[in-house]
């Protein structure tokens, strides 16, 4: 019993973390959905039975079967070969998107919440404008600005989402900033960048961790949404949203056509969402129990 | 409070300022040739000219936005560069589709949602909070335009119970709100869930117990009270969001709301429209976020307390500097 108190003292936040988290059902489900995605966007080439743009005029339209396993589309092309090709550009474009506005956005609401003032009233000013327009709205009005293509769409998405995380950087930044061991850091004349980059981050950093796995899973979702509409990544790629799309002429004789890209927007979307409340509530056990 | 509200309603005017300088810096450096979009390609020199000059494009960058402050000073939004139809008119034409989905919606949203969330709380772990957290989960994991398109495939093509198309009768709302709607109340339900959750453990809540409160007097007089604040916040940022029409919801259910007037304005990068809704829907967003805040003092009298103690400080402080 002692030993066991005595080795509970030693060990670091890290793994107390780890140790909650595994023991969260939920989000070690999210976390293999989470694994095996990242498979497949990895060798997903290789792992589908046909290539995702091979078009087959003898088979178009068929229902599930033994060659097909999820049916074939309008051309013929293999539903599964397509999804499974298609889970890069749903997670590339989506993780890609959250890092930028995190990194920007973070910065951003460092910045206000450190330096406070001047600054803090701009970036707050800047963020309301930015609260003030739907983020769906936005992302289209950039993604048709920028045009189609993985790296423009990274870009819209990402611009759109720096406000959110600077807001969370920035109430964080103010909450720990009060602390005495700031206090102690400038007495010993650290620099701004060096308090702020050593100090206030580390201490600062769980929400926006948080929030960019659950951030990942919307961008998912949006992703879809600009491929529903014909923008975000290029039509002729097997984008989840753009087959959705495709389907949607003929939902009403091939349901399947709607039914497996939706799908796996829902796992994928599920996987993160999962994973990140696990995370949340392991960072943070004041909320759980 | 009356002082505090005007403030918070005057602020709006440089917020929506902002926000149209934003939009426009946006849409004005994208590299389309509008004229071009609009005339066809065959069109003359003069032609070009004609329609840069009328709308405003021959001006610049600076210009062209001085050009549209002015006008919007009188209350003009402008015309579309494409069917030179005036937007304020397309606006208040389309507003009442809008506000009817985004309304009913909300409230489908508040009704489901709320109960749900406070009954898996005060049930905490047992099988009816499981079931609610993972229908929440999977709900607010789905996209809504998805389900949407499942619910016609089941109710319009497979039962034709309901038509898939059209605005007039409310066969043609049934559809758009609830696929809206379900994704709304589950995010109010987690919401509501965590917040009950907080309540429940307050001292005065386990005050009222230990006096012998009746449990569902705690509930109706203290949690439900304390637990709905951030509910509202919730339920207030989804209206204000959908003002601009839930764009792809509206598409599918083809509802002539200002959604597809937005997206159709943002397709072609029309600038007028775009700016007019954009407008339009930060204002409303601002106002609600007002609302928003007037309620929450008549939920929490707490709040009024501190706007008015908020005030009152920056009074002293600004008085302390002049003498």
């Amino acid at each position: 019993m002692k030993k066991e108190e005595k080795s509970e003292k030693r060990r670091s936040q890290f793994s107390i973390v780890l140790e909650r988290l595994a023991r969260n059902k939920g989000a070690m489900a999210g976390l293999i959905i989470m694994i095996l995605i990242l498979i497949v966007v990895l060798f997903g080439e290789h792992m589908t039975p046909y290539s995702y743009f091979h078009q087959d005029y003898m088979a178009m339209f068929e229902f599930p079967s033994k060659d097909h396993l999820l049916g074939t589309d309008s051309l013929g092309r293999d539903i599964l070969s397509r999804l499974l090709y298609g889970a890069r550009f749903s997670l590339i474009v989506s993780v890609g998107s959250v890092i930028f506005s995190a990194v920007i956005g973070g910065i951003l609401g460092a910045i206000a919440g450190y330096y406070g003032g001047v600054v803090d009233t701009v970036v707050m000013r800047f963020l309301d404008v930015y609260q003030s327009i739907p983020g769906l709205v936005l992302c289209m009005a950039l993604s048709v600005v920028f045009g189609s293509g993985v790296y423009t769409t990274m870009l819209a998405l990402g611009i759109t989402g720096i406000g959110g995380y600077a807001r969370i950087l920035r109430a964080q930044v103010l909450q720990v900033k009060g602390n005495e061991y700031i206090e102690a850091a400038r007495a010993a004349k650290a620099g701004d960048l060096h308090i702020i980059l050593k100090h206030i981050i580390p201490n600062a950093i769980s929400p926006v961790i948080v929030s960019m796995t659950m951030g990942v899973g919307s961008g998912i979702i949006a992703i879809a949404s600009l491929g529903f509409v014909g923008l975000g990544i290029p039509t002729h790629l097997p984008e989840w949203g753009a087959m959705l799309s495709d389907g949607r002429s003929y939902m009403g004789t091939y349901p399947y056509m709607v039914l497996a890209p939706g799908c796996c927007i829902i796992l994928t979307v599920l996987a993160f969402n999962l994973f990140g409340d696990g995370l949340r509530d392991a960072l943070d056990p004041r909320l759980k129990d | 409070m009356g002082k505090y509200i005007v403030k918070r309603i005057l602020w709006l005017i440089p917020i929506t300022l902002l926000v149209i300088v934003f939009v426009y810096t946006i849409l004005f450096f994208a590299p389309v040739d509008r004229a071009r979009a609009a005339l066809g390609m065959g069109a003359s020199e003069q032609a070009i000219a004609e329609f840069n000059e009328k709308n405003g494009l021959d001006k610049g960058y600076l210009g062209g936005l001085i050009i549209y402050l002015k006008n919007l000073l009188h209350g003009d939004f402008g015309v579309s560069y494409y069917t030179s139809v005036s937007v304020s008119k397309q606006i208040l034409v389309r507003l009442p589709y809008t506000v009817k989905l985004a309304i009913l919606a909300t409230t489908f949203g508040v009704v489901i949602g709320l109960p749900l969330g406070i009954l898996a709380a005060t049930h905490q772990n047992s099988w009816l909070d499981s079931l609610t957290m993972a229908l929440t989960m999977f709900f607010s994991a789905m996209p809504t335009f998805w389900f949407a398109l499942i619910l016609v495939m089941i109710f319009s093509l497979h039962f034709r119970w309901l038509p898939s198309v059209g605005y007039e009768s409310w066969k043609n709302y049934v559809m758009p709100v609830v696929s809206i709607g379900l994704h709304v109340s589950a995010i109010i339900a987690r919401q509501a869930r965590a917040s009950t959750l907080e309540v429940i453990r307050s001292d005065y809540v386990t005050t009222a117990r230990a006096k012998g409160q009746k449990e569902s007097k705690i509930i109706s007089d203290h949690v439900l009270r304390n637990g709905s604040i951030p509910v509202i916040t919730v339920a207030g940022g989804n209206l204000a969001a959908m003002m601009g029409g839930a764009l792809l919801i509206e598409q599918i259910f083809t509802i002539p709301g200002i959604g597809t007037y937005l997206f159709s304005g943002i397709a072609s990068l029309d600038i007028p429209v775009v700016l007019g809704c954009v407008t339009m829907l930060s204002v409303f967003h601002g106002l609600i976020i007002v609302l928003v805040d007037i309620i929450y003092t008549f939920v929490d009298p707490r709040m009024k307390v501190a706007i008015i103690q908020n005030s009152a400080k920056k009074k002293i402080l600004r008085g302390g500097e002049t003498t």
